[in-house]
C-alpha cells in the first residue's frame, strides 16, 4: 500500500485535478475573497491619480499567463478609463502588446475611449532593455516612432502628451508581468532614475521573486497572481474570472495537497518497515 | 474569436493536452505548428515595428545615417554561416553583451543597494506584534542565508554551525514558496484552456 502511495499514476492525478476544477466551475462554492494589504495598495495608488494622468503599462507576457493576468488587466484598466486616467502600453516580450490589445480594445469602446486620444500601444519593441532605456530620453525613438498597428506615432494627438517615459508625463507604472525582460528592468531603468512609481502585476510561479521589492517599498504593493486579481475585482466592484475561479484553484490546490501528502506518508511508511 | 477560430484554438488545445496520456504524433503535430508560427509571428512583427520604421523613417526619411552601422554590425552575425570568417560575429556578440553589462552595472547597484537598507529594520517598537516578529524572522533570514554561503570560513564554530543551518532551512522555505506559487500558476493554465473548452467551444459552461 506504501508503496503505491508513492507511485499513484500521474493519469489518474490528472483526470481527476480535471474533475474537480470542473465541478467548481459548474457549482461554484462561493469561498470568501479576504483582500490583502498588497492589493489594496495598488488599488488606493491607482484610485489617488489624478484625471487626465497618464499611466504606462508594461505588457511583458505571453498566451500562457493570460488565466492569471488577464483578470487583473481588465479590472485595473477598466479603473483607470473610470477615472478618465490615460493608459500607454508597451512591451518587451512580442506578443504581449497583442494580447493586451485584444483585451483593451472591447473595454475602450465600452467606455467610449478614443484609440490615440485616451490610450495608445506602443506594441513591441525588439532590443529589449535597450528599447525600453531609450524611450526615457525619447519614446519616439525608443519605439522607431511607430505603435502597434505600425503607424506614425505622430498622427496620435496622445503622443504629443508623452515626449518621454519621466516623471514629468507619466504617474504611475504597472507591469503585468510573466518572467523576464520584466519587472526588474522596468525598476532599473525608469522608475528608480526617474522617481516614477510602479507596481507590478505578477504570475504566481514570478511572486516569490517580486515580494522583495515590495516589502523594500520599491514597489507600491503587487497584484499577486489569480488570488490577487481576485481581490483587486472585489476591490474594484468588477466581478470577473478571477473571483469566480478562486474556487476552482483553491479545491485544485487542496487536491493536490493531499497528493503531496499521500506520497509523503507513504515514503515514511515504507521506509520506516523496511 | 470566430466560430472557426474557436474550433482550430480547442482541436489545438486539446492535441497538446494528449500528451498528457502519453507521447504521439498528434502532441509533435500541434507543437511543431506552433513553435513554427510563433517564430514566423515574431519576425513579421519585429520587422513591422521596428525594423521597417526604423529604415524608412529613422534613415531615409529623417537622415540618421549613423543608424546604419549598428544595422551593419548586426548583420556580421550572419558570418556564422562562412566557416572562414566566422570570427566575425565575435564583434556584434562582443558589443551586445557588453553594452548589456554596462548597463545593468551602471543600474543595478541603487536596487541592490535599497534592497540592503530594507534589511536596516527595528526589531521592537513596530505597530503591531506581528509585524515586530516579521522583522526579527526578516533579519535573521537574509543574515543566515548569507552565512550559508560562506565557503571560506570554517563552520566549526556554534555560531556559524547553527546559523547556517537556519539559513539552509530559510532556502528551503523560500524554495517551497516558490514550488507551490509554480503549481498554482500550471492550475491557473489549466482552469483558463478547461474555460475555453467547456465554455466558448462547447458552450455548456456560462
Amino acid at each position: 500500500v506504501y508503496e503505491r502511495l508513492q507511485n499513484i499514476d500521474r493519469r489518474i492525478i490528472y483526470v481527476l485535478l480535471v474533475l474537480v476544477i470542473a465541478l467548481a466551475m459548474f457549482k461554484p462554492l462561493g469561498l470568501p475573497v479576504k483582500v490583502s494589504r498588497d492589493t489594496k495598495t495598488v488599488y488606493q495608488a491607482f484610485d489617488s491619480l489624478p484625471a487626465g494622468s497618464v499611466v504606462w503599462i508594461g505588457c511583458e507576457y505571453s498566451p500562457a499567463s493570460l488565466p492569471e493576468l488577464n483578470p487583473m488587466i481588465i479590472a485595473v484598466v477598466k479603473q483607470l478609463f473610470k477615472k478618465n486616467i490615460k493608459i500607454v502600453a508597451f512591451g518587451m516580450w512580442n506578443q504581449g502588446p497583442a494580447l493586451f490589445q485584444t483585451t483593451v480594445d472591447p473595454i475602450a469602446k465600452e467606455f467610449g475611449k478614443k484609440y490615440g486620444e485616451d490610450w495608445i500601444n506602443l506594441g513591441y519593441k525588439g532590443g529589449q532593455r535597450a528599447s525600453l532605456k531609450l524611450t526615457s530620453t525619447s519614446i519616439k525613438s525608443g519605439t522607431a516612432g511607430v505603435d502597434h498597428f505600425g503607424k506614425p506615432l505622430d498622427d496620435y494627438p496622445i503622443s504629443k502628451l508623452i515626449p518621454s517615459f519621466t516623471k514629468e508625463y507619466f504617474k504611475f507604472i504597472v507591469v503585468f508581468a510573466s518572467g523576464d525582460p520584466g519587472p526588474i528592468d522596468y525598476l532599473n531603468f525608469i522608475s528608480q532614475p526617474n522617481g516614477i512609481p510602479m507596481t507590478v502585476g505578477a504570475v504566481s510561479v514570478s511572486v516569490p521573486n517580486e515580494m522583495p521589492y515590495v516589502q523594500s517599498g520599491q514597489y507600491t504593493g503587487i497584484i499577486a497572481g489569480m488570488r490577487g486579481a481576485a481581490e483587486y475585482e472585489v476591490l474594484a466592484k468588477l466581478p470577473g474570472k478571477a473571483a469566480s475561479g478562486m474556487d476552482a484553484q483553491s479545491l485544485a490546490a487542496l487536491l493536490l495537497t493531499l497528493f503531496i501528502i499521500a506520497g509523503n506518508v507513504g515514503y515514511l511508511m515504507s521506509r520506516k518497515s523496511s | 474569436m470566430t466560430e472557426t477560430q474557436t474550433w482550430v484554438a480547442a482541436i489545438c488545445t486539446l492535441m497538446i493536452m494528449s500528451f498528457l496520456w502519453k507521447e504521439n504524433p498528434v502532441y509533435r503535430l500541434a507543437e511543431y505548428t506552433y513553435v513554427g508560427l510563433a517564430a514566423g509571428w515574431s519576425f513579421g512583427n519585429t520587422f513591422h515595428t521596428f525594423i521597417k520604421p526604423t529604415i524608412t523613417q529613422d534613415i531615409l526619411k529623417d537622415g540618421k545615417y549613423i543608424f546604419v552601422v549598428p544595422v551593419l554590425i548586426g548583420l556580421m552575425i550572419y558570418f556564422m554561416y562562412v566557416p572562414k570568417l566566422s570570427w566575425l560575429t565575435r564583434y556584434p556578440l562582443g558589443i551586445t553583451v557588453g553594452y548589456n553589462a554596462g548597463l545593468i552595472l551602471a543600474y543595478q547597484p541603487t536596487t541592490f543597494i535599497k534592497q540592503m537598507q530594507a534589511t536596516f529594520i527595528r526589531f521592537y517598537g513596530a505597530p503591531t506584534l506581528g509585524m515586530n516578529i516579521n522583522n526579527v524572522l526578516l533579519f535573521l533570514g537574509v543574515v543566515c542565508t548569507l552565512m550559508y554561503f560562506f565557503f571560506t570560513i570554517k563552520r566549526d564554530s556554534p555560531l556559524m554551525r547553527y546559523g547556517s543551518t537556519v539559513g539552509r532551512v530559510t532556502i528551503l522555505i523560500a524554495l517551497g514558496a516558490a514550488f507551490g506559487n509554480t503549481v498554482l500558476t500550471r492550475l491557473s493554465l489549466l482552469m483558463g484552456r478547461l474555460s475555453f473548452l467547456l465554455g466558448d467551444w462547447a458552450h455548456v459552461l456560462k
